[in-house]
């Protein structure tokens, strides 16, 4: 009987924790200068628009001293970018998520693909607010 | 019961074996036919260097739907299978999609599975599937 007993509260916690990560929602806006470390490099991403579109919007900003081009879905967390140089050559391309963290914070985290750099390939990146 | 366990293992060492087997094809050059989105795609990828765990290649995406040309600059990694590339205008460098899928072979099929996002087209912004194959 204690043993079922324990089996439901087990069950009850679980339950409500899948309330909880349900409840969360992920940011309504990705606009903001957010401090990243991109492959081994750290590079500041400032996102100065978002606008436009149905389930994901449009956003443009700057990536170190290059533009980016992208979306960002409010819906999802989801967001790509394209990273331009001044030279009008696209180069990379970014993809990742928003997530709240448990501590409440916000963290931008994915891959980016470099198509003309040496080594060309896909690697991480991480992200937090400045 | 112990002959039960013996077949399952060995059935599991096979099956292993078998998927250990399948190798990713060294290269991605050739004429690729599908889907972007609800388009009816061509994709032809003329070259790849000869070096590199992820080589560069360029060619050619023809969206025979909406009936235009544009070009493609990128990477596949024969070790894994992992191919991205930008889409742009003929001849321009500024780019409005990106493309990021896996090669998969079956049979002689060679198929190309993943995703585009569309980055330029304020109204269409989003990840989008694609496919193809040769």
């Amino acid at each position: 009987m204690i043993k079922t007993l324990a089996i439901l509260a087990i069950a009850a916690a679980n339950f409500a924790g899948g309330a909880a990560q349900a409840a969360q929602q992920w940011p309504a806006s990705i606009v903001g200068s957010w401090s990243t470390l991109s492959n081994q490099t750290p590079v500041t991403i400032t996102i100065s628009s978002q606008s436009g579109g149905e389930t994901c919007n449009q956003i443009a900003g700057t990536i170190g001293s290059d533009t980016l081009l992208g979306f960002y879905c409010p819906g999802s967390g989801r967001f790509n970018f394209l990273r331009t140089s001044s030279s009008s050559v696209t180069y990379q391309a970014y993809t990742g998520n928003l997530s709240e963290t448990s501590f409440g914070n916000v963290v931008m985290t994915g891959s980016f693909v470099d198509y003309i750099d040496n080594p060309q390939g896909a690697f991480s990146f991480i992200g937090s607010p400045e | 019961m112990i002959k039960y366990l013996a077949l399952t293992a060995a059935f599991g060492i096979v099956a292993s074996a078998a998927q250990a087997a399948s190798a990713w094809p060294s290269s991605a050059v050739g004429k690729w036919t599908g889907g972007a989105n609800e388009d009816q795609v061509t994709i032809t990828i003329s070259s790849q260097a000869n070096s590199g765990e992820c080589r560069q290649i360029s060619g050619t995406f023809v969206d025979n739907t909406e009936n235009n040309t544009s070009d493609i600059l990128g990477f596949y990694c024969p070790a894994s299978g992992q191919i991205a590339f930008r889409r742009t205008a003929t001849g321009a460098t500024a780019a409005y999609q990106n493309y990021t899928a896996s090669l998969s072979v079956k049979g002689r099929f060679v198929y190309m599975g993943g995703v585009f996002a569309e980055n330029a087209t304020a109204a269409n912004v989003g990840e989008y599937a694609f496919y193809a194959d040769k």
